[in-house]
C-alpha cells in the first residue's frame, strides 16, 4: 500500500520538480516558488526543464503588437539616477547567488557597482527589474545597455525588497510609454508581496523593426496606481538621464539598444 | 512563432470581467486578465494531452470554461493552481471521449510526461487503458501520482483533500489496477 512521504512542496516522489511546481515559480507565487528556486538553482536536471519552460513561455506569450520607433540607432545614455545613489550608499544593492537560469538572489549589503549601471537604475532596495530576451531559438538574461533585434521578445523578473503596487512600462524614442506588464489599455498597478525570490511577470513584449533606444522600467509604489495617472512630467523624468521617481516609489530601469536588421 | 490574442475571446472575456480575489482587495483579476497572463502555462498543460494542432483550440475551450465557472475559484486556492486543475480535467474528459484507443502515453507522448519512465506495473496498466475506465475524479488522481509524479500532500492541495482522503483514494487506485492487470 501506499505510504505518505513528506517532500518540499513542489518537488515529486522523486525530489524533482514537478510540473505544478514549476508553474508556481514562473508564475509568481512566492511562497510555494521558494523550495523549488533552491531545488532548481541545484539540480541540472531541472535547471535543463526550467530554461525549456521559459523558452517555451517565451513563445507562447501574447506579445503587444509591434510598435513603430523613429529614434537614432546608437545612444549611450548615462543613467546617473538619485535612486542608484541611495541604494549605493545604503549598501542596498542586489547580487547574483545563483547563475544563469533562474536565481535567488538575496538581497547582500556592500556590493560593488556594476559597470552595466551605466544603463541601469536600481530601484533603492524596493524594486530591481532584470529582463530576459528570447530571439527564437534561446532565452537569455541580458545586460542593461546590450542589443536587441527586431523580432526578440523581452520578458521581465522583478525582486521585491517592500510589498507594493508594481508596473513594468517601456519607453523608446518616440516618448510614448506603453504597458509591458500588466498589459491593458490604462493599467493598474499590481499589488506584490516582498519575497526574496524573483518574479518572472507572464507577459512579453516584441521588439519591432525600428533602431533606437527601449528604456524599461518596472515602478514600485507604496499606494495604487494607473499608468494614466502619471503625468508627462513623471514620465519623463523617469525616463531623464538622472531618472526620478514620483514621491513614495522607487524605478528601477534598464536601458537597451535596439539595433535593425 | 507568438501568438496573438484572439479579438473575439478577448471581447468575451471583458464582456464578462469577474473579479477574482486572490489575495487581499488588490489583487483583482478579471478573465481577461487571467488570460493573458496563464495562457502559455494553460497551453502547455494541454499540450501534454492533445497534438500540437489542436493546442490553441483546446486552450481557449479551458479558458471558456474558465468564464463558466469563475464564480467557483475560491479566495483561498492560487490562480496557477485552480486553472492547473481545471485544465487537467477538461483534457482528461476530452480525451476519453475521443474514439482513438491507444494507449495513454502514445496519446500524450511519453516525452512530456515526466512520471512516465518508471518501470512500474500498475503505472503501465494505468497509462495502457485503466485511465478510461476509472471514475474521472479517480482517473485525475491517476495523473498526477502516476504521469506528473505528484506527492499525495501535493495532490491533496490541489483537489483541496485531506492528505489522508487522498492517501485513501491512491491506495483504492492502486488496488483498482492490481485487479486489471490480473484481469489480463
Amino acid at each position: 500500500m501506499t505510504t505518505t512521504r513528506t517532500h518540499a512542496p513542489g518537488l515529486d516522489r522523486e525530489g524533482h520538480v514537478t510540473g505544478l511546481g514549476f508553474d508556481r515559480l514562473l508564475y509568481g507565487e512566492p511562497l510555494e516558488a521558494a523550495a523549488v528556486a533552491a531545488h532548481a538553482a541545484t539540480c541540472e536536471r531541472c535547471a535543463a526543464v526550467l530554461a525549456q519552460l521559459r523558452a517555451d513561455d517565451a513563445d507562447l506569450m501574447i506579445p503587444l503588437p509591434p510598435r513603430s520607433v523613429r529614434a537614432p540607432a546608437t545612444v549611450h545614455p548615462q543613467v546617473r539616477s538619485r535612486a542608484l545613489k541611495v541604494a549605493a550608499a545604503a549598501g542596498g544593492l542586489f547580487a547574483l547567488a545563483a547563475a544563469a537560469l533562474f536565481l535567488i538572489r538575496p538581497f547582500e549589503p556592500g556590493a560593488e557597482k556594476d559597470p552595466a549601471d551605466a544603463f541601469r537604475t536600481r530601484g533603492g532596495g524596493a524594486i530591481d527589474l532584470t529582463v530576459h530576451v528570447y530571439d527564437g531559438e534561446v532565452s537569455r538574461t541580458i545586460e542593461p545597455g546590450a542589443t536587441v533585434s527586431p523580432g526578440d521578445k523581452a520578458r521581465f523578473e522583478i525582486l521585491l525588497g517592500r510589498g507594493g503596487f508594481v508596473m513594468v512600462v517601456g519607453m523608446d524614442d518616440s516618448a510614448e510609454p506603453y504597458a509591458c506588464w500588466p498589459q491593458e489599455e490604462d493599467p493598474a498597478a499590481i499589488f506584490l508581496p516582498a519575497g526574496n525570490v524573483p518574479v518572472l511577470l507572464p507577459t512579453a513584449i516584441e521588439f519591432d523593426e525600428t533602431a533606437g533606444r527601449e528604456h524599461i522600467f518596472a515602478l514600485w509604489c507604496d499606494h495604487p496606481f494607473h499608468l494614466g495617472d502619471l503625468s508627462p512630467t513623471m514620465i519623463a523624468s523617469l525616463f531623464a538621464a538622472t531618472a526620478t521617481a514620483p514621491p513614495g516609489c522607487s524605478v528601477s530601469r534598464v536601458d537597451l539598444v535596439k539595433a535593425a536588421h | 512563432m507568438a501568438r496573438r490574442e484572439q479579438p473575439e475571446f478577448a471581447e468575451q472575456a471583458k464582456a464578462i470581467s469577474i473579479n477574482l480575489t486572490t489575495a487581499g482587495p488588490t489583487l483583482a483579476l478579471d478573465v481577461g486578465s487571467l488570460y493573458r497572463r496563464y495562457y502559455p502555462m494553460v497551453a502547455r498543460r494541454v499540450r501534454q494531452f492533445v497534438r500540437n494542432s489542436e493546442v490553441e483550440e483546446v486552450t481557449h475551450d479551458v479558458f471558456l470554461r474558465v468564464m463558466e465557472r469563475a464564480h467557483q475559484f475560491r479566495a483561498e486556492s492560487s490562480p496557477v493552481t485552480w486553472l492547473y486543475r481545471m485544465t487537467t480535467n477538461h483534457c482528461l474528459n476530452l480525451v476519453r471521449d475521443m474514439k482513438t484507443r491507444r494507449s495513454l502515453i502514445e496519446q500524450f507522448g511519453p516525452t512530456m510526461w515526466p512520471g512516465a519512465h518508471r518501470e512500474d506495473p500498475e503505472l503501465r496498466v494505468f497509462v495502457h487503458d485503466a485511465w478510461r475506465a476509472l471514475d474521472p475524479e479517480l482517473a485525475s488522481i491517476g495523473i498526477y501520482f502516476y504521469l506528473d509524479g505528484m506527492t499525495q500532500a501535493e495532490i491533496a492541495t490541489l483537489l483541496g483533500y485531506s492528505e489522508r482522503t487522498i492517501t485513501s483514494r491512491i491506495n483504492a487506485l492502486e488496488d483498482a489496477l492490481k485487479r486489471m492487470d490480473q484481469r489480463r
